[in-house]
């Protein structure tokens, strides 16, 4: 198509690596919305944070996906430990889960502990502009 | 653990059958996630479509993903997408970013070599389909 007036909503680049393997993110400005995408294959164990943190003005979804497209229930064994809150409230994810966090609720350490298959983690951030805070020591 | 104050941010219960998508898919269009934002994740396995144009009061993204997860780069599908009345093809993973107010569909998958997953994430808390579908026409009888 020579000259379109949609086309910049049809992002075809928006490979990254932020972690392990290529996944598909885009940020605010490349979707010009109040959102970013960020899709991480991840492969490997992997402490992916160490200590927690808060977005005082944006909710964010964590997504934790299995990468069975015929069978979304199945997780592949994999075992995902996340904490939550200032007194860093430890769950444990084996089963494809969607983790709401609200603004301001600290999340961290994030432990992808046992990845048998890969597992996809989709982060879905409702701002246009990443930042964070550190907890207080 | 016995009691909880954060696992109700955690979400396991999403997972529903619709008909027209391979498998199971997860969805969160009701208001479950607690935030002006609301997901389906789903996968396409055969040729199938959206053919009803409409738009939403919301912006909205969808996702075409490669189902292989050590190379999401292989989408193995051509999908038609019309967005503002202009056809898309898209033949390689793609985000859709539709500004709110903008209509779109069809969208045809036309050629499906491998399961894909077909990502759809929403900025509104409540997610409902833009209107009815277009009545169908009655057959015209011969006299």
């Amino acid at each position: 198509m020579a000259e379109t007036k949609y086309g910049q909503h049809v992002l075809r680049e928006a490979f990254k690596t932020h972690h392990q393997l290529e996944g598909l993110s885009a940020n605010g400005d490349e979707m010009d919305a109040d959102c970013i995408l960020t899709h991480h294959v991840i492969y490997k164990p992997e402490i992916m944070l160490k200590e927690p943190h808060f977005h005082s003005d944006f909710i964010q979804l964590l997504c934790f996906l299995g990468t069975n497209p015929m069978d979304v229930r199945d997780f592949g064994g994999a075992v995902v430990e996340i904490c939550l809150g200032e007194e860093q409230e430890k769950h444990v994810i084996d089963s494809p889960a969607i983790v709401s966090v609200s603004k301001g609720l600290p999340h961290g350490p994030l432990n992808f502990k046992v990845i048998p298959k890969p597992i996809i983690f989709l982060e879905i951030m409702l701002t246009r502009r990443y930042h964070m805070e550190k907890l207080n020591t | 653990m016995a009691e909880s104050k954060y696992g109700k941010c955690i979400k396991t219960g999403l997972v529903m059958d619709i008909p027209h998508y391979t498998g199971k898919s997860i969805v969160a269009h009701n208001g479950e996630l607690d935030a002006d934002c609301s997901v389906g994740y789903h996968c396409i396995s055969k040729p199938m479509s959206f053919d009803h144009p409409h738009s939403h009061g919301f912006p909205e993204m969808l996702c075409f993903i490669g189902g292989n997860p050590e190379d999401i780069t292989d989408l193995g599908a051509e999908i038609e997408f019309t967005l503002g009345g202009e056809t898309h093809t898209i033949t390689t993973p793609a985000v859709v970013s539709i500004p709110s107010g903008v209509e779109h569909c069809p969208i045809v998958f036309k050629k499906v070599d491998k399961p894909l997953i077909f990502l759809e994430i929403s900025l509104t808390r409540i997610w409902k389909p833009a209107g009815p579908p277009p009545p169908k026409k009655k057959p015209v009888k011969k006299r």
